[in-house]
């Protein structure tokens, strides 16, 4: 009988033993404190692991609601100079004054999606797309 | 029957985030993780080198499950989404045995995550198991085991019970008090073990 057959006593308690540091953290402290490790300063590392974390799941979430609203600036922006791009192209002109009064452009019709992009950089797409529904409301 | 897959949103993988138990969890993970590297796949190395290994896997399993999202959570497969996490985190100590298996002394080959297989006493080695199993015993009661830890040796070997929900429920003890006397037969074991040269 191999080494590694009679160690398959063992290893069925090892099995025992990693059940419970999954299941409880008091075992996952002595465990710990057995292998000469401090749980306390674990624990405190896990917490600045826990906030970073936290940090960039919150950028993360950010990063996607700003692509969803840059999304649905466009399609309004779209839509919006196939009705009326001289108007649309206004608005859009009077936004950006204050950031980039020297940007001037004309024929917004014949923009690409790219350099409609480029230019909702500068832009509160918020702001934008509010800017457009009271363009409605007026007409 | 297969249960079909039911993958969380953004939004649940975040409140999950919220809900979780992070101090807890995370000393959980990072001990399971040195625990599943020694024992399992008999990783040698400092206390200092499988701590800091421990570290970047368990950071890397919540980054890749909260983050980038590149593991998805299947709430249909794990209701409890712990389970979810501590198997992502076996297959990443398993690709990183993998990945660094020529660095590190390894010096038994990489298993899956699997049950064990259950100690047989009736095969041609019984005899033998049997010896060794005796010899554990008796160094078990040289070193003064207490009632509890011998309940779940029995438990384990001669009644074949692997969940610890079985065997407190088969022995009548508190979660509490079988997780102390889990760690307390493992601190012995551990020594008979080293005793034994296994």
């Amino acid at each position: 009988m191999s080494d590694n057959e009679k160690d398959r006593i063992f290893r069925a308690f090892d099995e025992l033993l990693l059940r419970s540091l999954r299941l409880n953290d008091e075992a996952a402290r002595a465990f710990l404190s057995d292998e000469g490790i401090d749980p306390n300063a674990v624990a405190e590392h896990g917490r600045k692991v826990g906030k970073r974390i936290a940090f960039l799941l919150k950028a993360t979430q950010q990063q996607e609601k700003d692509a969803g609203l840059l999304a649905q600036a466009l399609e309004l922006l779209r839509v919006k100079v196939a009705e009326n791009a001289e108007r649309t192209g206004q608005v859009l002109q009077q936004l950006l004054q204050a950031r980039k009064p020297q940007v001037q452009f004309r024929n917004l019709s014949e923009w690409t999606d790219e350099q409609v992009r480029a230019v909702l950089d500068d832009v509160d797409v918020v702001e934008l797309m509010e800017a457009l529904e009271r363009e409605e409301g007026k007409q | 029957m297969e249960v079909e897959p039911s993958i969380a949103s953004a939004e649940e993988v975040s409140e999950l985030f919220s809900s979780l138990d992070w101090d807890s969890l995370w000393l959980k993970m990072v001990s399971h993780t040195i625990a599943t590297m020694r024992r399992r796949h008999r990783v040698r190395g400092t206390k200092e080198e499988l701590l800091a290994h421990a570290y970047e896997l368990v950071e890397e399993c919540v980054s890749k499950v909260f983050v980038t999202k590149k593991r998805k959570w299947n709430k249909a497969h794990y209701p409890n989404a712990e389970d979810f996490l501590f198997d992502v985190i076996a297959s990443l100590i398993s690709a990183w045995l993998k990945s660094r298996q020529k660095k590190l002394k390894v010096t038994s080959d990489i298993e899956p995550e699997h049950e064990p297989s259950d100690v047989s006493y009736t095969t041609d080695g019984a005899v033998l198991v049997g010896e060794l199993l005796k010899e554990v015993l008796v160094q078990l009661e040289a070193m003064g085991q207490e009632d509890d830890e011998m309940l779940i040796f029995n438990a384990r070997v001669y009644d074949g019970l692997t969940k610890p929900e079985d065997i407190r429920d088969n022995i009548g003890m508190t979660a509490t008090e079988y997780h102390n006397a889990v760690r307390r037969l493992d601190r012995k074991l551990q020594k008979i073990r080293a005793k034994l040269d296994l």
